[in-house]
Formats: structure tokens, C-alpha cells, sequence
């Protein structure tokens, strides 16, 4: 095959991402969401309810970080956190995970980090919501049984509701980093992220 | 199962089959045959520099062909890519294009905090080669010089360049995560388009 039939096959298979990612707002236009608790979390500035980190906005995008020990999640994070202002224009922002939050504070000062963060300390909110679950992965296990994702919620007058979520893994749509390293041919790509690469 | 439940269920499935589309894809890309590519000689911000100098020490090399400093879209596409430039350097050289002059470029990547390398393809057939420029083919980007977004990778082979593979960038791409995050609420966007800055 030619240079630009390969390009051309290529993007016939982007059609094809297009097209089920259409049914996929299908979907979500019509979940029927799930009520969830106001879970009390610790915040940067104390305790905080899930209901008040809504802001001004009527939708919460709330990650489901493994915390500081997970080098993945800290590369989905920066890629959050480079385009944060646009998402926060949308709904509110915010990262979750098991660090106390002064680890979270000098962990997110040291990489540059703009969003506000949340822990989990003393919750149940992450084994509720699905992301903290022990004996699927190993690495996931010696971390405290956490894993990676992303919920959506919607503040509807007293209640709260979950509108969506999804985990993360190499090659899906919240970080584009595997996503371009699949523009070069690479029979096995064996790069996996690192806190620096100094 | 409950409704809410169900409805995750059905969104994992069309998440399995994008994957299953990654695959193809990589077998496809593991197969090209690149395309040669002329050395161009590109505005840097110390003075003219060629393609076959982007690479640094890498052997591969990603280059964003970016609308220039009147496109908010392009902009946020290259926020994305600030935030995890770390990352993609270590795998890669990287490195923006936009038709803007190098002192332009430098005053814009400093207001938004902008790491990685840019360089100018003013004045070179680099962007319309690359099939990066169409006249014609939207009000809005002719009303910029005609320029299109996207990205090439290319290889370094001995002493010649080649092109592995190129792609349009657009919204809900492989290349920007702020659709899909959108797409997790009922109403996706909302009416919601990028902009510079939001106060």
C-alpha cells in the first residue's frame, strides 16, 4: 500500500471512531443517571461536601486519581491540567485521590498543577463510585486497591446525580499521549511514563 | 442490572470496539511505506533551521501543523499538548509550526505558558506539501491564510527524512481529551466552544 492509501485506510477507520462515538452521545443523552450521597471529603481548606464542589456550575467532572505512587495517572493529570481553563469553562473540576492533602498540595506545586484536588481520606467514595477495587491488577493492589478514572455528576436540587464514568487505559480519548505515539510505526512500543525523564 | 448501569455497560462496549480499532490502526501504521520529504528550512527563533535539525537526538519526530495566533481551537489543542510535553519528548522530538513569525510565536507561547519548540513555515511550501493548506475549503480558515491543523510524525533514515503518517486534527480526535471528557455529560458540550480565555 502506498503512503496515501495507508492515510486514506487510516482515516476510514477514524470515520469509524466518529461514528461510534456518536451512538456513544446517543447513550449518554439518555442515561437515566444514579443518586448518589453528599460524601463528606477532605478538602485543601478542610472538610468538604461533593455537593459544594459543583462552584458556580450545574456539572462535576470529578477524576479518580490512584494518587502520587501511580506515574499514569500523574501523566493523565498533567494532560488535565493543560487544557484545565477550557474544561472549567464547561463544568467543574476536580481530582480525587487516597493522599492525605498535604501530600496532594506539594505533589500538585511540584508539578504546576491548576485544579483543585480532593481526598478521599475517610470515605467510601471511591469503592462507591467503583474505583477502588482489590485483586484486578497488581499494581493497582500494592497502591491500596485504587484505580484510575472519571465520574460526572449533576447538582439537581437536593440531589446529586452520577451522569456517567469511565476508566482509563493506554489509548482512550483523556490522554492523547499513546494516541500520538501510535502515528509512528512501532511493532512493540515498550515507552511507559515516568514522573521525569532527566 | 440497573438503567444507570446498563447504559455504562453499553458505553465500555463502544469503548472495546474504538480499541479494537486502535489495533487495526497500529498494524496498518507498522506497515507504511513512508513518504520521502524535502529537508525544508523553517524560521526558528534562532535564525533558520531545517527539518532534519527538529529531531535533537531522537529518531522520531512529531510535528503539529498549528493555524497560528487566530485560532482558539489550534490553541487548545496545543494547551493539551504543553500539558503533557514532558511526556511526549521522551518518546519523540516535538515540535509546533504556524505561519506566525518567530517573535509572534515567541510573545504567544509566553502568554499561555507554552514549553515546547516552535518554528515558522512562512515563506516555505512546508504546510502546503504536507496537504496542511487548502484555499477553499472553509470561510474560516481562509479567512486565516488558508492554513489547516494536524500533525505529521516524521522519521529520521541515515542522512533523508520521511513521513510516517499525518492526520487532520478536529474536534472529539485522537488528539485533544476535552470532547470526550464534554461527552461524558447528557448534553455534551452545550453550545460550549474554545476560547483564549474564559474570565
Amino acid at each position: 500500500m502506498s503512503y496515501a492509501e495507508t492515510m486514506a485506510a487510516l482515516d476510514a477507520k477514524r470515520e469509524e471512531i466518529a461514528a461510534l462515538q456518536a451512538q456513544m452521545r446517543t447513550l449518554q443523552a439518555a442515561v437515566e443517571p444514579e443518586v448518589v450521597q453528599d460524601y463528606a471529603l477532605a478538602g485543601w481548606n478542610g472538610p468538604v461536601r461533593l455537593s459544594e464542589l459543583f462552584g458556580a456550575k450545574r456539572d462535576l467532572i470529578m477524576i479518580h486519581n490512584m494518587g502520587t505512587g501511580c506515574p499514569a495517572c500523574t501523566m493523565w493529570a498533567d494532560g488535565f491540567n493543560g487544557v484545565y481553563d477550557h474544561l472549567a469553562a464547561r463544568a467543574a473540576f476536580v481530582l480525587a485521590s487516597p493522599n492525605p492533602v498535604d501530600v496532594q498540595k506539594k505533589f500538585a506545586a511540584g508539578r504546576g498543577w491548576r485544579f483543585p484536588m480532593v481526598s478521599y481520606e475517610g470515605s467510601r467514595f471511591a469503592e462507591d463510585m467503583g474505583y477502588r477495587e482489590f485483586g484486578v491488577a497488581e499494581f493497582d493492589d500494592k497502591l491500596g486497591g485504587w484505580s484510575p478514572g472519571v465520574s460526572t455528576f449533576r447538582r439537581d436540587g437536593e440531589r446529586i446525580l452520577r451522569l456517567s464514568n469511565a476508566g482509563f487505559d493506554d489509548g482512550d480519548g483523556f490522554c492523547v499521549v499513546f494516541n500520538l505515539f501510535d502515528l509512528i510505526p512501532d511493532a512493540d512500543p515498550t515507552w511507559r511514563p515516568q514522573y521525569s525523564y532527566a | 442490572m440497573n438503567a444507570y448501569a446498563e447504559t455504562i455497560t453499553a458505553l465500555n462496549a463502544k469503548r472495546e470496539q474504538i480499541a479494537v480499532l486502535h489495533a487495526e490502526m497500529r498494524e496498518m501504521q507498522a506497515k507504511i511505506e513512508p513518504q520521502p520529504v524535502e529537508d525544508y528550512v523553517f524560521a526558528g527563533p534562532d535564525g533558520p533551521v531545517k527539518l532534519s535539525e527538529l529531531f535533537g537526538d531522537k529518531s522520531d519526530l512529531f510535528v503539529i501543523h498549528n493555524m497560528g495566533a487566530g485560532c482558539p481551537y489550534c490553541t487548545m489543542w496545543a494547551d493539551g499538548f504543553n500539558g503533557v510535553y514532558n511526556h511526549l519528548a521522551d518518546r519523540a522530538a516535538f515540535v509546533l509550526t504556524s505561519p506566525n513569525t518567530p517573535k509572534v510565536q515567541a510573545q504567544f507561547a509566553r502568554g499561555r505558558g507554552w514549553r515546547f519548540p516552535m518554528v515558522s513555515h512562512q515563506g516555505t511550501s512546508f504546510a502546503d506539501d504536507m496537504g496542511y493548506r487548502k484555499v477553499g475549503a472553509d470561510p474560516f480558515a481562509d479567512k486565516l491564510g488558508s492554513w489547516y491543523p494536524g500533525v505529521s510524525a516524521f522519521q529520521k533514515r541515515g542522512q533523508t527524512v520521511v513521513r510516517v503518517s499525518n492526520a487532520e486534527l478536529g474536534p472529539r480526535d485522537d488528539f485533544c481529551l476535552v470532547w470526550h471528557m464534554l461527552d461524558l455529560l447528557p448534553e455534551g458540550d452545550a453550545g460550549w466552544e474554545p476560547k483564549y480565555s474564559y474570565a
